[in-house]
């Protein structure tokens, strides 16, 4: 056991506590030493005009992304989990896209989404420029191809959660009447709850802190539209080569990361009724 | 019987949009990756015989570094498994039977805390980094694309070892066994399913890692694919051919193994009514 604490402690607990050091820091790359500043960053923080635009990115992102994958993640399982004809090679190609790397995702949106020599351009006469060039559409480019990598690992998880229901339980509510939606709403989901819970968190975590499909898709723009928290830490830290700013922001995700998740489990030990 | 043959045409036909949604965006990058770089704009993209060409491959291979970045990507990744799985098995042996007070609280905190902290780690590891030295060296990385496969990997061999019954362990000590002659002789030999799925997941996690690759490593010689990917996407005023043929480098790799383990993860159920 030894090793494996001392490796996540040497390079988990230590990085997360320094990180939480550096953001009471205000320490720029060349410029000098670093000097106490206490709240100062989190104050420059507060104070950032564009501190609004990214929070309101981050969210936007959050929502959208974590309802498109657990959406579309439970309609793949259940419909996997129906067994029809060629179920599990359909499944693996689904899943396949997990595997490639953020850069190659990003890179094969890009070339589909490029406004000027993209498939979407080219396929649509030219309608489909707007992807990457309008707030609206960035964001819904950004959903998409993070959706895209993202999808087979909700799949897996609901795909395991879905296997461990009994099917008499299913030949029981259907003798009671329950069938289609009514099976769906009142037997399925109420039972698939734990494994949702859990999903939703890593779906949330992942939304709050991946930011390599984004950077490259659409680098923030246009106008800032999608720059997220994420990308703000990497962009204060290896652009603007100020480690405070961006401990500073960095903390504030971790602060969010751990209520959100809280908040989720929480939620999910209250008994609701039968959702 | 006729609802139920409705729904599995349903679900058929739902399974069919996904597997499209997640395929063809990578066949068409496949598509361009084999045509000429001329061809590669012109709609709608009929197959010419005279565009099908292996070019984009050979420009790739003698104007880049991409056999470089396979190189260290591989190296990365094989050393990555391997040091996971070292680590992970006898920790997983040590949480399943020699669980102290509190040891699944540690386990499910580590699980917790590395899904949690995410971009939070990059900075401060890379001013840790700086200070040991580790920039620019693959050992560096080697350690922290571990740090991100392990916990998962614990879980699971924790897990796996709960199911190998006891009795087994005590025939062995009834015979003088030591817990390591357990260990040995029991535990991994049993566990090679498991740990096979561990060396692949940690493998899976190292090859598409790239913050952490591309914050630490700057020098061209050292870097993996994804990273040295970024690097053609913002230097050559963007030959898409070239750049779809090194995406299906970076990609054809990863999805043999993916194969194999989503073999492991969905179980025998998917995979039996096939």
């Amino acid at each position: 056991v030894a090793p494996a604490l001392a490796l996540l402690g040497a390079f988990h607990v230590v990085p997360v506590a320094y990180a939480l050091w550096l953001s009471l820091q205000e320490w720029r790359i060349g410029a000098g030493p670093p000097a106490f500043v206490g709240l100062g960053n989190f104050r420059a923080l507060a104070a950032d005009p564009g501190v609004w635009g990214t929070l309101t990115a981050s969210g936007t992102f959050l929502v959208l992304d974590v309802l498109v994958i657990l959406g579309g993640g439970l309609l793949a399982a259940l419909a996997v989990n129906a067994r029809p004809r060629g179920a599990g090679v359909l499944c693996a190609l689904a899943l396949a896209p997990w595997a490639t790397t953020a850069v190659v995702a990003g890179v094969i949106w890009r070339w589909i989404l490029e406004p000027d020599v993209g498939l979407l351009t080219l396929a649509t006469g030219g309608a489909g420029r707007a992807a990457l060039m309008t707030p609206g559409g960035a964001m819904a480019s950004v959903v998409v191809a993070d959706a895209w990598r993202t999808l087979g690992f909700a799949v897996v998880f609901l795909l395991a959660g879905l296997q461990t229901i009994d099917r008499d339980v299913y030949a029981a509510a259907r003798i009671d009447g329950a069938r289609g939606w009514t099976a769906l709403r009142h037997v399925t989901l109420p039972l698939l709850r734990p494994i949702l819970t859990i999903v939703t968190i890593l779906l949330t975590l992942h939304a709050l802190n991946s930011m390599e499909v984004i950077w490259i898709l659409t680098g923030g723009g246009p106008v800032r539209s999608t720059e997220t928290a994420s990308l703000r830490v990497y962009r204060e830290v290896f652009t603007y080569f100020d480690l405070g700013a961006g401990a500073a922001w960095a903390g504030a995700l971790l602060l969010a990361n751990g209520v959100l998740a809280a908040g989720y489990l929480r939620s999910a030990r209250t008994p609701r009724g039968a959702a | 019987v006729r609802h139920e043959r409705r729904t599995r045409l349903g679900a058929a036909a739902v399974l069919w949009v996904f597997a499209i949604f997640a395929i063809g965006p990578l066949l068409w990058m496949a598509l361009t990756s084999t045509r000429a770089e001329r061809a590669a704009k012109r709609w709608p993209p009929a197959m010419a015989a005279q565009d099908l060409t292996l070019e984009n491959y050979g420009r790739l291979w003698t104007e880049t570094r991409i056999a470089r970045y396979a190189v260290n990507s591989l190296g990365v990744a094989l050393a990555t498994a391997a040091l996971v799985v070292t680590v992970a098995a006898p920790a997983g042996y040590g949480f399943s039977r020699f669980g102290f007070t509190g040891s699944r609280v540690v386990l499910l905190a580590g699980l917790g805390a590395v899904m949690v902290s995410g971009m939070t780690t990059v900075v401060p590891l890379y001013v840790m980094f700086r200070g040991l030295g580790l920039l620019n060296d693959l050992g560096g990385l080697v350690l922290v694309n571990a740090v991100q496969a392990l916990p998962l990997s614990l879980w699971v061999t924790t897990a796996y070892i709960d199911t190998i019954p006891r009795e087994l362990d005590e025939l062995v000590e009834l015979d003088g066994g030591t817990p390591w002659t357990i260990f040995a002789r029991v535990i991994v030999p049993v566990m090679v399913p498991a740990l096979t799925a561990v060396a692949l997941y940690s493998f899976i996690v190292a090859w598409r890692e790239f913050l952490l690759a591309a914050t630490f490593v700057t020098r061209d010689t050292l870097k993996t694919l994804p990273v040295g990917i970024l690097g053609f996407f913002t230097e050559f005023g963007i030959e898409w051919g070239k750049l779809a043929a090194a995406t299906m480098v970076a990609t054809v790799p990863a999805f043999g193994l993916f194969w194999l383990l989503q073999r492991w993860l969905t179980g025998e159920p998917v995979a039996r009514k096939t």
